[in-house]
């Protein structure tokens, strides 16, 4: 399915095959030899790779740079939590359905008035509509708790196959946080390898031509915000099972901008780029953190030196160092 | 009781705050329209100008000085953004990212120097209290503000219509490549258009600050608002950034006393419908950038 071994593919892609298997297994055994601090932090990088992944379907795939896309962790976080806590619902596998509904259907809506504009007016938009958002959240404190939040939450707990797996356990919150991660990556690269994802590239580079060839854009830029928005939603849900925590920093602009820095000093024009991204990101603020407050210059420097010297990002630049014929796009 | 003088007062706090949003949003429009950037930094400008202003103003006792302080520390922000950074990154989104992690550096130096408490000033002596009109008693100081937006626009308008300068930003904001075609310095000019544009953002800061408190986040909140003027007024406009400011100002002022828990929803809902019935801003045109 995802790579034949014939030698007509050409060796690059069994060295991907290898690796990526390599690489799970990796993952897989880390527990064994980490701190449960490691395996927190670890599980917490799945967590927002999965969140960058999502961001990136529309800044890398479609060219449209959201600095919104807190909203949709946000919203994906406080439906899990209410659903856990206040509704007391703790079904883990109709939790995370809902919450997918609801990023759904935010995205539904909320694409229906963003993706009118692109560009600057898109940008603008959403941060806009981001910051409203986050200000309906933290003012509607009897809803959301406001500032302080929702506390309470706890882990998912999992009935299958007659048996009662409860997740308190960090490690064994680490693999199915990490059977997730697969998961979404999984299928977000069946989506970005399919005609669909091929049409988002198209729109990218060049959306008259897309529609002079036939195409109803709209159509596909409004399919992918929404998937961009459900990917999201589970991953802020994923951060409350994680955290047993929300508040209204989650729809933040700090949130959004975190999320948009990993994509960009990872790479949007890779695919696991924002999994780098949000890799280093995540070690970065756990170092920097515990030596300092000034976590947000860290940020700005970090994202200064990377729109100067990095343009493509970490991993750009890395695919651009083994293979110097890589395409530039725009 | 909602009586006139209450309304009266409603108006006079929204317009006060529109001639505020003006001057920031004439600036982000200015750099919008002739420079194809959205600078998010703006609003981190006007943070750091009403502190620079406010410092200088508790320390010197001259709001005067204030006012030149906040329009010089702007001023110099800008050219420095545009020489060092903007200057070597030659896309959009790139330059859009870079503001970015301006705001982030500056609301931290901001909190490093100044705490992260909102601080303000009162009001100089002359300008405080209030004055009778009618039976009515309004604040002296957001008299002054819609006076100084005012004249301020009007030298705007003046500056834009009847200058060499003016012509040529107008003609930048329509068509870079032929201006530059003209043999004219656009990066002298986009220099001069952002020093502007972020010499207004921090004068708008120092005006600001006996009436609203300075915090290092208050970057984004005025930030949206300047946008949110910019999308209703239309990129590149001034008459667009004063219709859009006025919008904004008054429904933000009436809202906040109506449901100031929603306020910025009602805000956002009123620059939502805009962008429905005319996405490009009342005075906006629809040519792609």
């Amino acid at each position: 399915m995802l790579m034949t071994l014939s030698h007509q593919r050409g060796k690059s892609e069994y060295i991907y095959f290898v690796i990526t298997v390599a690489a799970i297994a990796l993952l897989l055994c880390l527990p064994k030899v980490l701190s449960i601090y490691g395996v927190t932090l670890l599980t917490e990088i799945f967590i927002y790779s999965i969140f960058s992944m999502s961001l990136n379907l529309l800044i890398g795939y479609l060219g449209y740079t959201s600095l919104g896309h807190a909203t949709f962790f946000a919203v994906g976080g406080y439906a899990l939590a209410l659903l856990a806590s206040k509704a007391g619902i703790q079904n883990f596998f109709f939790c995370v359905a809902a919450t997918l509904m609801v990023g759904a259907a935010f995205g539904l809506l909320l694409g229906l008035i963003t993706m009118t504009v692109s560009g600057i007016y898109f940008l603008m938009i959403t941060l806009a509509t981001g910051q409203a958002f986050w200000a309906a959240v933290w003012s509607w404190r009897s809803f959301t708790g406001g500032d302080d939040g929702l506390s309470g939450i706890s882990r998912p707990m999992l009935v299958a196959f007659g048996h009662r797996w409860p997740f308190s356990n960090e490690i064994t919150f680490y693999y199915l946080i990490f059977i997730f991660f697969i998961l979404c990556l999984s299928l977000m690269y069946l989506i970005v390898k399919s005609p669909f994802g091929c049409a988002l590239l198209g729109i990218r580079n060049n959306e008259m031509r897309m529609r002079a060839l036939g195409y109803n854009t709209w159509r596909y830029k409004y399919l992918c915000y929404v998937m961009a928005g459900m990917f999201g939603s589970l991953a802020g849900a994923l951060k409350v099972y994680q955290d047993c925590f929300i508040n209204a920093s989650s729809a933040s602009i700090t949130q959004s901008g975190l999320v948009l820095l990993m994509v960009v000093i990872g790479g949007a024009r890779v695919f696991l780029g924002p999994v780098i991204g949000a890799f280093l990101i995540q070690i970065i603020a756990n170092i920097v953190s515990s030596y300092t407050e000034y976590w947000s210059t860290m940020m700005g420097v970090a994202l200064i030196l990377s729109v100067m010297f990095f343009p493509e990002g970490i991993a750009g630049y890395a695919v651009r160092k083994v293979n110097p014929s890589t395409p530039r796009h725009k | 009781m909602f009586t006139p003088e209450l309304l009266a007062t409603i108006v006079l706090n929204g317009f006060s705050f529109s001639m505020l949003l003006f001057l920031l949003a004439a600036g982000l429009e200015l750099m919008l329209g002739v420079m194809s950037i959205i600078n998010l930094a703006h609003g981190s400008f006007y943070m750091v100008g009403a502190y620079v202003g406010i410092i200088t103003v508790k320390s010197t006792g001259s709001f005067l000085l204030g006012l030149l302080a906040g329009m010089a520390i702007g001023a110099l922000l800008g050219v420095l953004t545009e020489r060092f950074f903007f200057s070597r990154i030659p896309k959009h989104l790139q330059q859009v990212l870079l503001t970015f992690g301006i705001v982030y550096i500056l609301a931290d130096v901001c909190k490093s120097v100044w705490g992260g408490n909102p601080i303000g000033i009162s009001a100089p002596n002359i300008l405080a209290g209030s004055i009778a009109i009618g039976t009515m008693l309004f604040p002296l100081y957001r008299l002054f503000i819609v006076l100084i937006g005012s004249l301020i626009a009007v030298a705007l308008w003046l500056f834009q219509e009847k200058t060499l300068l003016g012509a040529v930003i107008r003609a930048g904001v329509d068509d870079k490549e032929m201006v530059s075609g003209f043999g004219i310095n656009i990066k002298m000019l986009n220099t001069v258009v952002f020093a502007s544009g972020s010499l207004l953002a921090g004068l708008a800061g120092v005006i600001g600050s006996p009436i609203l408190f300075v915090y290092p986040r208050v970057s984004w909140d005025i930030l949206i608002l300047s946008m949110m003027v910019v999308v209703i007024g239309g990129m590149g406009s001034l008459r667009g950034a004063l219709i859009g400011s006025v919008i904004i100002g008054l429904t933000d002022s009436l809202a906040k006393f109506f449901i100031p828990s929603a306020a910025t929803v009602l805000t956002f809902s009123v620059m939502v419908v805009f962008l429905i019935l005319r996405p490009f801003g009342i005075f906006g045109t629809s040519k792609p950038r």
